[in-house]
């Protein structure tokens, strides 16, 4: 088998083995189901207002990006975690190559089960509302979903390594929602956030994501740049979540991880 | 070609109080293709942690070990591709999914082609006794078939060298020689095998030669035979229904070099040298002991002749 075709197969094997894993266990997939109902309560708290469609569609998205953000923290990176508890990391780490490899695909398909999320905020706009996501972009749109989801993946990616490298890092763990949803720009605009705040926040994949996934939906101009400049922080992160992956492993070989949980 | 070279190996885990702790310390060890050999020694020898050496899960901290022919720093992606791990305990394989999964995960990860794949683990789980229940979540099944899947999951990409370390740990008995008749067939098709263990006879019954190790160094290598011939004056008398009167009577007798009583009354007397096997013998036979037995030195008088005995002088 050559190299690329032997990759190919560890991507596809860990893909089927992952869905496997979260469908046999799904309660690992209930936040990502109930999240969401909390637009329900947002959507009745500005009912009185007679919202415009942008606005539920806003709202809607909001709802989305954060419960995708969420799973990612809480459930993605937690994959290595689960490999270290079951005894079966020590075990991968004994195939000849691919291990990486596995692992990135195996948190992008835990990540990606938030797709759906999207759909249920669509279904409860129109059943309290009787008007769904307004998209007047439809591909643009769907593209956006995708490249928010796959950052998150990246995100989720980079905390699992610095979940095992830096000691204590697992109490911040809990601060790693409603911050980012401020720098993201999905709590307060953007260009309201404090100067030092918002040079960080532009780092920051999702704040471009978001931008994106507004744009395609309202049609307004620049969602291409937002989404190309978005990708490639999520390109970034990725490869920094890669490179402390290699450097986790490297010190569980040295002994100075434990391969235990 | 030797299956393992190992030449000055050290492994030192650093404390955080304290001088380090040696796990391995000059660690010398040539093992042939197609042995299985033995490594026994008591809990915190080192037997883990040579065995992840070999199978690249940890690095030296110095000396040199290859595994057919490949340095495991240099070239630890062919040390993989050669090698089978099987740990003992339960942990090590995915629960929620069936023994076939298992099996046809691990053997895309060790880029077996799928076809071959295919066949392989439908021989496997026929050979190992898991076919019937091969679709079921492993979290269901017993110890000794979760060793079973184990076993199942290393052979899968069929590896030269097998590492066992302490596979029957745990088990019950008859899953124990059900397992040790897979490593006589095993041993039999060719395989190098280690076999990390602190069961004497299941090293005995199963290996060619054995190293005895202990704090991290070997202390003797050669088979289980020549270790036992050069312990010949050892004889052992075993018996029951024995109490602490008769073991005091028994130590004072010319001959005896050992007598203990366990409170279950279990005798082991051992006697200085082969020639006073006889008066010794008939000595036991006097005492009111049930179930006499003899029998001359074995690994665990090996084992007990090398090892001293930390557990009551912690
Ligand atoms: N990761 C580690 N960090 C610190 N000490 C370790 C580590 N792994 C093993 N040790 C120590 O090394 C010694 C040998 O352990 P091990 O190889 O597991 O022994 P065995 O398998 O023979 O019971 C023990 O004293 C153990 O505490
Ligand atoms: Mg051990």
């Amino acid at each position: 088998m050559s190299p690329a075709a032997g990759l190919a197969e560890v991507a596809v094997v860990s893909v089927r083995t992952q869905a496997r894993l979260l469908l046999l266990r799904p309660g690992s997939l209930a936040p990502l189901l109930v999240n969401p109902l909390y637009v329900v309560v947002l959507f009745g708290v500005v009912a009185a207002h007679r919202p415009s469609a942008t606005l539920l569609t806003t709202l809607g998205l909001t709802a989305f990006v954060m419960a995708a953000w969420g799973h990612a923290m809480f459930t993605a990176s937690h994959v290595i975690d689960e490999e270290r508890f079951s005894g079966t990391l020590e075990i991968n780490l004994t195939a000849p190559t691919g291990y990486l490899t596995s692992l990135v695909v195996r948190i992008l398909t835990v990540t990606l089960a938030a797709a759906p999320v999207i759909a249920e905020v669509a279904a409860i706009g129109w059943l309290v509302h009787g008007t769904g996501l307004v998209v007047r972009d439809p591909v643009q749109f769907g593209l956006a979903v995708l490249v928010c989801l796959v950052g998150c993946a990246a995100s989720a990616l980079l905390l699992s390594g610095l979940l095992l490298l830096v000691r204590g890092a697992r109490t911040l763990q809990n601060a790693l929602t409603y911050p980012f949803y401020l720098l993201a720009g999905l709590v307060l605009p953007h260009s309201e956030l404090p100067e030092g705040i918002r040079q960080l926040s532009d780092l920051f994949f999702l704040t471009w994501a978001v931008k994106g996934l507004r744009a395609a939906a309202s049609g307004a101009a620049g969602g291409w740049t937002d989404l190309a400049l978005a990708t490639a922080l999520a390109v970034a992160q990725a490869a920094v979540g890669v490179l402390v992956l290699r450097r986790v492993v490297q010190r569980l070989r040295r002994g100075e991880v434990s391969l235990h949980g | 070609m030797a299956a393992v070279e190992i030449s000055a190996l050290r492994r030192v885990f650093p404390k955080r109080r304290g001088p380090d702790h040696v796990a391995l310390d000059d660690v010398d060890l040539r093992i042939e293709e197609g042995e299985v050999f033995g490594l026994l020694g008591p809990n915190g020898a080192g037997k883990t942690t040579l065995s992840r050496i070999l199978s690249t899960l940890l690095l030296p901290t110095s000396g040199t070990v290859s595994v057919v022919g490949h340095d495991v720093l240099a070239e630890p992606r062919a040390v993989r591709a050669a090698v089978g791990l099987v740990l003992g305990g339960e942990r090590g394989l995915y629960g929620r999914l069936s023994a076939r999964r298992n099996l046809e995960y691990w053997a895309a990860m060790c880029r077996v082609p799928r076809r071959v794949a295919r066949e392989r683990i439908d021989l496997l789980l026929a050979d190992l006794g898991l076919a019937t229940r091969a679709d079921e979540p492993v979290e269901t099944f017993s110890r000794g078939m979760l060793q079973r899947v184990h076993l199942g999951r290393a052979l899968v990409a069929d590896p030269r060298v097998l590492i066992l370390d302490e596979p029957t740990s745990g088990m019950d008995p008859n899953a124990a020689i059900g397992f040790r008749q897979r490593v006589h067939d095993l041993r039999a098709a060719g395989k190098t095998i280690l076999l990390a263990t602190h069961d004497m006879a299941e090293a005995e019954e199963l290996c060619t030669r054995v190293a005895f190790i202990d704090r991290g160094r070997i202390l003797a290598t050669d088979s289980p035979a020549r270790l036992g011939l050069a312990l010949d004056d050892v004889q052992t008398i075993t018996a029951t229904h024995a109490t602490p009167a008769t073991a005091a009577r028994l130590e004072a007798l010319a001959g005896v070099r050992s007598c203990t009583v366990d409170r279950a009354g279990n005798l082991v007397v051992t006697t200085t040298g082969r020639d006073d096997l006889a008066a010794v013998l008939a000595a036991v036979a006097e005492e009111k002991v049930r179930g006499i037995g003899t029998h001359g030195p074995g690994l665990v008088d090996v084992y007990r002749t090398l090892i001293a005995d930390r557990e009551f002088s912690l």
